[in-house]
């Protein structure tokens, strides 16, 4: 038995050595490396956007941006004013005095019935500015009455009582409709606030005035008398007057409204075809009333730019707009006054936005009151008008307007771009597919750390790239876009850049959007969009 | 270096020997071999009684390798440095490296090791018909991959396709891990002098399995877009395994529990499988064979975990939108398309894997009273995603009669490279034998190692076995000799 597996082994062996003479003499083992390198291309997508004019201006933080019923984006900002109107200055001096001596009937009549009537009037003949009141509902309005006498039974137990059948006193105040005040001497109020004048034809308010007194026996000299002024304060002021008020001073200002529309829009220059201003007043002035634009001018900066009028009422002087104001027929009802909008048919008002203003100011002065001195009207003493100034810029722009925008994205560190993978050749495939009535350039440069807070330009001119799209193709007739163009481009980059690359810091993308010039004014969608699309090719080795 | 060595032929070398199937296609034609009814169960051993001598050394073969590469496709001469070295295809300092070794890749590249151990075997002559009894384990790991994908691999996107569309089709992709016992009972039936048929039945018992299939998944890379769709799943049947998975289902892990050896013995994991066979004598030195083996499947039905890809991934690049702020986030979303892609199916259903079946068919003329016989032997492969051929030209010599040899020459997948050698004692009650196919003739040498430089695989089976022989017959063929 152990000779057969001896000589099975044996043969075995054998089979084996004859199998295992032969050397390759290629290769030697022990000089074996192991150093291994793997030579990858790659090809993918690496992103995609999709930017409509709605999302752009979005991002602008334009916030008044709209769009029509046809999607064409129009700016439009409006501000609110109210225009308080100082009621009319009213100012009398005096009303009337009296002086009674010993012979008038007056103190004989006091002096034998104790008491006298007489009939008096409040008379604003003298001031012109009652000329064409019909009534006042007074406000705060005091009459001063000074007795004097030498009579001293007149000194004491004096009583006085005033009625007027054209002045409806203040029920709070005088519940029977009567001025009734006891030891009348000496100087007296008396609150007319709240009463209601009513004036005739002359301008007289007739008003009863009946005297008592208590003593009976009243001696009266030669040398008696009784004086009686009636006063009132400087200035009357009332809640309401109805009249024809045709005195009335002119008021100026100015309203400034603030819109964002250029905000971000740097080194722009926009040309719109037709922006409108748009003026709507509210008042609850009760009489006829002249509003004046003096002017409608932009600012930026140090910048000024004003508007001409077209057809101006001024044909002497600088031209302005002018038109009478609606009025209030009923008071406290607050009224369209006026309403216009101001656009390319009445004036200049595209250049006004040439200079990208951040404001735009409105002068304006009101003339109120009739001229013609008919009519009833009214005044109050809380007269106001509410101004509605707003701007409305349709994106419909004329050849050689240009938006401007640029940002920089900080912060990128491409310095651990892996070390292990060496790139050949990185090719980035841009294909911008562009449905905006725009040609866009955009520059990209890439910035590497000067300092702490400084950057500058990387120069490498593989790196740093311009890219030029074409605008959409635009239909002549509408002047919006009717279908798109599509731009390919590429940004290639090798081995050599790759060291420029990792010091890359920041991003600075420089953005110019202009109006091509194959058109003569396009209008903006807000649907309008470009489409951008990167894809990479990458090789390398690792 | 020499550890590095070792380090780098543990995992190289899997990778460049070659198996079709476990069986040794020189065992075919060696008559005298009891145990090569396994490839033909038509085949009769030419004793009335033949047992194992040991349960596990009945028959033993060991199995590794792959379809296409070898050392010289992997490992290349080249001056590095002013020195001659040998080195990587992956080496920088090569031209083509990477595009030699592709090309050395026929189709798709198969890499399998196996081995099949006969714990228990036993063969008896029955009047016309021969019995024979087995009990064998298998463990079998494959991995097959298509050109394209090992391609796409070393590098990526080819330069005329940059601006086209890559379409990298991993449906051929497969791995399998296999290990299963059966017992086989055979039978091979003189129908008459000239004919005899054969069947062998197997019962198989699996004991764990990992296998992936991939339906139509394909990744398709342009400028575009990166699309990985189609459908895939990984079946398992292992004791004490599990995927881990997050709430929402997707796989986050794997993990084992703690096992006993019964775990893997289970009584669910069956399967069958057939061997078919027949000879004909078509003249006296003439035999023409044909069989079909390893008909079968097992089906698994215990400790069964399973992944399932669930929604494609689409990539066409990253959408900034310029009303967000943090836009980068958009690729998280992507990191867990990914991430997400595979996710662990609560009640895995049972699953089958099929036996790679095997075709034989053989001719063979002996003439010198059949001291001398020369074969030709056709073998081919259906494995689960493709079907491989072989053609096995041998010779077998039994100068004395205890003593055969054999020699073959192989064509497998375009390498003519395949010496394949065996040798046969049969001394008294004892048979003992040793064959190897795509015998390594060339060697790379250096540092105390030899690796075999120039073949793709190697195929070696050995066994001991108690062989008795029919007396009554025996010495009627003696008295027959000696009348001659």
């Amino acid at each position: 038995m152990g000779g057969l597996f001896n000589h099975f082994f044996k043969a075995s062996i054998l089979v084996l050595l004859i199998c295992a003479s032969c050397t390759d003499d290629d290769y030697d083992l022990s000089t074996i490396n192991t150093d291994a390198e793997f030579n990858l291309s790659m090809v993918g997508p690496l992103g995609k956007s999709s930017i409509t004019m709605q999302d752009l201006l979005s991002v602008m933080d334009v916030t008044d941006i709209k769009s029509d019923d046809n999607n064409v984006l129009y700016y439009e900002t409006d501000t609110t004013f109210r225009v308080d109107l100082d009621p009319l200055e009213l100012s009398v001096d005096e009303l009337f005095s009296e002086s009674f001596d010993a012979n008038s009937s007056t103190l004989v009549d006091l002096s034998v019935y104790n008491q006298v009537t007489f009939i008096k009037y409040l008379d604003f003949s003298e001031e012109e500015k009652f000329a064409d009141i019909d009534s006042i509902l007074l406000k705060n309005v005091t009459l001063e009455l000074n007795v004097e006498s030498n009579v001293p039974e007149l000194r004491e137990g004096v009583s006085l009582k005033i009625f007027s059948n054209a002045i409806t006193l203040n029920k709070e105040l005088f519940p029977d409709d009567t001025i009734r005040i006891d030891n009348f001497y000496g100087k007296t109020t008396i609150n007319l606030s709240g009463s209601f004048l009513r004036f005739n034809e002359e301008l007289h308010i007739p008003f009863e005035m009946t005297i008592y007194t208590k003593n009976k026996n009243i001696q009266t000299t030669e040398s008696s008398y009784l004086n009686i002024d009636c006063h009132c304060q400087d200035k009357i002021t009332y809640k309401k007057v109805w009249g024809n008020l045709s005195s009335y001073e002119s008021h100026k200002g100015i309203l400034s409204t603030k819109f964002d529309l250029f905000d971000d829009l740097d080194e722009s220059t926009i040309y719109p075809v037709d922006p409108n201003i748009f003026v709507s007043m509210w008042t609850n002035v009760g009489m006829p009333t002249d509003f004046r634009i003096d002017s409608f001018c932009t600012y930026k900066n140090d910048l000024m730019k004003y508007a001409l009028f077209k057809n101006s009422q001024n044909p002497d002087g600088v031209p302005f707009y002018e038109r009478k104001m609606m009025y209030s027929k009923n008071i406290g009802d607050r009224v369209l006054a006026f309403q216009d909008t101001f656009n390319q048919e009445k004036g200049d008002f595209g250049s006004l936005l040439s200079i990208s203003p951040d404001s735009l100011d409105l002068k304006y002065t009101f003339n109120i009151g009739s001229k013609d001195g008919s009519g009833s009207y009214f005044a109050t003493d809380s007269m106001f008008v509410d101004f509605d100034l707003g701007i409305n810029v349709p994106a419909w722009l004329k050849s050689g307007s240009t938006l401007s925008m640029q940002d920089t994205i900080f912060e990128l560190d491409l310095s651990s771009l892996s070390s292990d993978f060496d790139v050949d050749k990185l090719v980035l495939d841009m294909e911008f597919e562009n449905a905006l009535p725009f040609d866009v350039e955009m520059n990209l440069s890439f910035l590497k750390r000067r300092g702490n807070f400084d950057y500058e330009i990387i120069d490498d001119d593989l790196l740093n790239k311009k890219f030029k799209i074409t605008a959409g193709i635009i239909n002549k007739q509408t002047n919006c876009v009717i279908s798109s163009t599509t731009t390919l481009d590429d940004i290639a980059v090798n081995n050599s850049n790759m060291e420029d690359l990792k010091s890359v810091a920041a991003l600075k993308i420089e953005y110019s959007i202009s109006v091509p010039n194959t058109a003569s004014s396009v209008k903006v969608k807000s649907t309008d969009l470009l489409k951008a699309i990167v894809k990479f090719y990458l090789k390398g080795s690792m | 270096m020499k550890r590095k060595l070792y380090i780098l032929c543990l995992f190289v070398l899997p990778f460049l020997y070659t198996v079709k199937g476990q069986e040794i296609n020189t065992l075919y034609f060696m008559s005298e071999n009891p145990m090569r009814h396994q490839l033909n169960p038509a085949f009769m051993p030419e004793h009335k009684i033949y047992a194992g001598l040991f349960p596990l050394l009945s028959s033993c073969s060991f199995y590794v390798g792959n379809n296409s590469l070898t050392f010289s496709d992997i490992f290349k001469n080249a001056v590095v440095d002013g020195k001659r070295e040998t080195v990587l295809f992956l080496h920088p300092d090569l031209n083509n490296g990477v595009s030699d070794f592709l090309s050395a890749i026929k189709g798709d590249l198969k890499v399998r090791m196996s081995s099949n151990i006969n714990l228990l075997r036993f063969g008896m002559k029955v009047k016309d018909m021969y019995l024979t009894l087995g009990v064998n384990n298998t463990i079998d790991v494959s991995f097959s991959a298509p050109k394209t994908v090992l391609s796409f691999a070393l590098n990526g996107v080819k330069e005329e396709d940059i601006n086209g569309t890559t379409e990298v089709d991993f449906s051929n992709v497969s791995a399998s891990a296999l290990v299963y016992s059966d017992i086989d009972l055979g039978i091979a039936y003189s129908v008459n002098k000239n004919f005899n048929i054969g069947a062998k039945l197997k019962l198989l018992s699996g004991h764990s399995c990992i296998s992936s299939d991939f339906d139509g998944l394909t990744l398709k890379i342009s400028k575009d877009a990166w699309n990985f769709s189609g459908n895939a799943s990984i079946n398992s049947s292992i004791p004490g395994f599990y995927w881990e998975s997050d709430e929402e289902g997707h796989v986050s892990g794997a993990d084992i529990d703690d096992v006993s050896v019964s775990d893997f013995f289970s009584s669910s994991n069956l399967g069958f499988a057939a061997d078919l066979g027949a000879t004909y004598d078509f003249l006296e030195n003439l035999q023409v064979s044909v069989s079909v083996t390893d008909l079968g499947f097992i089906r698994w039905k215990d400790n069964l975990a399973q992944l399932e890809k669930g929604e494609d991934f689409f990539f066409d690049g990253v959408v900034y939108d310029i009303n967000k702020d943090d836009t980068l986030d958009v690729l998280d979303e992507y990191a867990e398309q990914l991430e997400d892609m595979m996710s662990v199916k609560e009640n895995p259903k049972s699953f089958k894997t099929r036996l790679s079946a095997k075709l034989y068919a053989g001719a063979e003329y002996t003439f010198w009273q059949d001291r001398i016989g020369v074969g030709i032997l056709s073998k081919t492969t259906f494995c689960s995603t493709s079907t491989m051929s072989d053609l096995t030209l041998s010779t077998n010599f039994s100068l004395c009669r205890p003593v055969a040899f054999s020699l073959s020459y192989s064509f497998m997948q375009g390498s003519f490279s395949n010496l394949g050698l065996g040798i046969n004692v049969n001394v008294g009650p004892i048979n003992m034998y040793l064959l190897a196919d795509e015998i390594p003739l060339v060697y790379a040498k250096g540092d105390g190692l030899s690796i075999p430089s120039r073949t793709r695989g190697f195929n070696i089976a050995f066994g001991m076995n108690l062989i008795f022989k029919d007396l009554k017959k025996d010495m009627a063929e003696h008295v027959d000799s000696y009348n001659e």
